[in-house]
């Protein structure tokens, strides 16, 4: 009973982290999840995407064919919740905090360690590196929620039900439908999930269940040989370029364990974290040294489990560019808890004045914490605010307010067409052009800064980023 | 970004990158709070954490990967785990005394050095082990 309070707490926790001004932070609203959040719309309200493809496996959005999970599901929020940013990005909490949840089950599947569940989930409710994701409307986040799901049903279905195992293929197909590095990493986590509990899986009801969970996964199928389904990955693919493949793969696959990427400074695109300090937190590093020694140790069974999921999870980010990837390399996160929280019992356990040691760890925990959701909430939006597209946002609702006063609205192609599609623009009022044209008398254009000067009096509205620095001006021709 | 983008590590690089990272740290880009900065990245964590980074960064499996490949960091990870095992903790402090010394500007080569040998370990123990 006082466990289930326990993980209460630590839920509400990660709700409060992940819902808190969702709409504003991060600032902007990047042109991915403006794409995903389109057609959710249109998907929620006329059962077709952007394109006019009735409910599709693959979303074309800007050509790179993106994972169908996240779009239908901000399609159902937005059938909830509006047609609003909050909204599209909701989903993606939800699974966050879903994810807390699921890790708790996980290691209490894998450990049978009520404490050791417990401090996974507050871990991974406090993440840095999962809280970037679950703010976003970005796939990864839902694709890890449908993977601890379906890995918690494949234990439990050994443990007590092998029938589980159908739902739980199911999950594992949702988790692919939902994020292409998933693609890779669940037929190989599944293969090996299979073979270490063979003498469950390969008796007569686990291949009947196995054969009927792999129905789930044939809408997909398709999906892995088809040009469209292989376009984002062929697109940043590590083939073909100056430097040997194997050279490229051997360095972005070692990267997903550089100390400095995971402890120091993260990821080095801002989308993906505040830059400034690692994707988890600097004190973590001597725990996780600490319980991955011990799993490898004393928990043979997990430790294959845990190993194994962090080896995969790099796979993704290693074929393609750039390494590491915070994004590509999501599905990793829980697993770096639980190896924390392993390394911290045994601390624990083992040390003699531990209640010294509580207090200066929770004085170190904190101030990192504090430190992080300083950067989070009042550095980052400021700093980083072009990698959301900061501005555009703005933008797209100051075109929208003016349609009723201006014939046509001559947009630059900065602008992407996405955000007025999204904001509700009557896009047959706009023009969109890359280069300075001459227009008619009393056309309203937006133009970004470096194509028109300050100083010009024909600027009659400056679009600014949430640091103040101006991104586009309405011009009046 | 810091100044140090090369990632040559140390004891001067630190130093140089100190001012920059605390004046970012502080004023995060001219934006932050003052007082609440300076208390939460004073200049004691930010020198500790940029000295630690360097430290950590020798000791890290994608440096290794660059000398030795994917095999040879592997068989590093391993002769470390058999350090541990095997309770060679002179061996293993004698190693991890490297990447300081590199911090003060001893060559490379002694921290190489001391790769080549934890990997070594890590082969023998390995196979030994199945022997």
């Amino acid at each position: 009973m006082k466990t289930y309070i326990i993980l209460t707490v630590i839920t509400l926790l990660a709700l409060f982290l992940r819902l808190y001004q969702l709409e504003k932070v991060p600032v902007g609203f990047h042109i991915d999840e403006a794409a995903i959040g389109y057609n959710g719309w249109t998907i929620s309200q006329v059962g077709k995407d952007e394109w006019g493809t009735p409910w599709p496996v693959l979303f074309k959005s800007f050509g790179d064919y993106k994972a169908p999970g996240m779009i239908y599901a901000t399609a159902i929020s937005q059938r909830l919740f509006g047609h609003n940013d909050w909204a599209v990005r909701f989903p993606s909490a939800l699974a966050g905090v879903g994810s807390v949840i699921l890790v708790y089950f996980l290691t209490k599947e894998l450990f049978k360690s009520a404490l050791c569940s417990l401090l996974s989930a507050l871990l991974l409710a406090v993440s840095p590196w999962h809280l970037q994701f679950s703010r976003l409307a970005f796939e990864g986040s839902l694709a890890l929620f449908f993977t601890l799901l379906a890995t918690c049903l494949f234990l439990l279905a050994i443990r007590k039900n092998i029938w589980l195992l159908v739902l739980s293929m199911l999950f594992f197909a949702l988790a692919v439908m939902s994020y292409h590095a998933e693609k890779i990493f669940v037929p190989i986590y599944l293969t090996i999930l299979v073979v270490i509990f063979w003498r469950k899986t390969l008796t007569r009801h686990g291949l009947a269940s196995l054969l009927i969970g792999s129905l789930f996964f044939l809408p997909y199928l398709p999906t892995y040989f088809s040009p469209e389904g292989r376009a984002r990955a062929v697109s940043e693919s590590i083939f073909g370029q100056k430097e040997p493949a194997i050279k490229l793969f051997q360095e972005n696959f070692a990267a997903s364990f550089s100390l400095d990427y995971l402890f120091f400074r993260g990821d080095q695109n801002g989308r993906h974290s505040v830059k400034k300090l690692g994707e988890l937190y600097v004190w973590q590093l001597p725990f996780v040294i600490i319980g991955a020694y011990l799993l490898l140790r004393k928990y043979r069974l997990p430790a294959i489990i845990i190993f194994g999921w962090l080896l995969l999870a790099a796979l993704p980010p290693a074929l393609v560019r750039p390494s590491p990837h915070a994004y590509r390399n999501l599905i990793a996160v829980p697993m770096w808890q639980v190896i924390t929280a392993v390394g911290l019992i045994s601390v624990w356990k083992k040390i003699k004045f531990r209640w010294i040691l509580a207090g200066i760890l929770s004085l170190v925990i904190i101030h990192s914490f504090v430190v992080y959701l300083d950067w989070y909430y009042t550095h980052a939006p400021r700093m980083f605010g072009p990698d959301f597209n900061d501005g555009y946002r703005e933008a797209a609702l100051y075109l929208k307010s003016q349609e009723s006063n201006y014939g046509k609205i001559a947009v630059q192609s900065s602008l992407p067409e996405i955000y007025l599609k999204f904001y509700g623009g009557e896009l047959q009022k706009y023009q969109f052009f890359k280069n300075p044209m001459k227009y008619t008398s009393g056309t309203l254009g937006l133009m970004p800064v470096w194509m028109v000067s300050a100083d010009n009096e024909k600027i009659i509205k400056t679009i600014k980023q949430k640091s103040g620095d101006p991104i586009f001006y309405a011009y009046k021709y | 970004m810091p100044i140090n983008i090369n990632f040559e590590c140390n004891l001067t690089t630190v130093f140089q990158d100190w001012p920059n990272l605390v004046w970012e740290t502080q004023t995060g880009g001219g934006f932050g709070q003052a007082l609440i900065a300076r208390i939460l990245h004073s200049k004691f964590f930010v020198f500790s954490a940029d000295i630690t980074r360097c430290y950590f960064r020798y000791l890290s499996p994608e440096v290794v990967t660059q000398w030795f490949t994917l095999i040879g960091a592997a068989l590093y990870l391993v002769g470390l785990y058999f350090l541990l095992v095997r309770k060679k903790f002179p061996l293993l402090l004698l190693f991890l005394l490297t990447p300081v010394l590199v911090i003060f500007k001893f060559p490379l080569e002694f921290f190489y050095l001391g790769v080549i040998g934890v990997i070594v370990f890590g082969l023998v123990n390995l196979i030994w082990r199945k022997t």
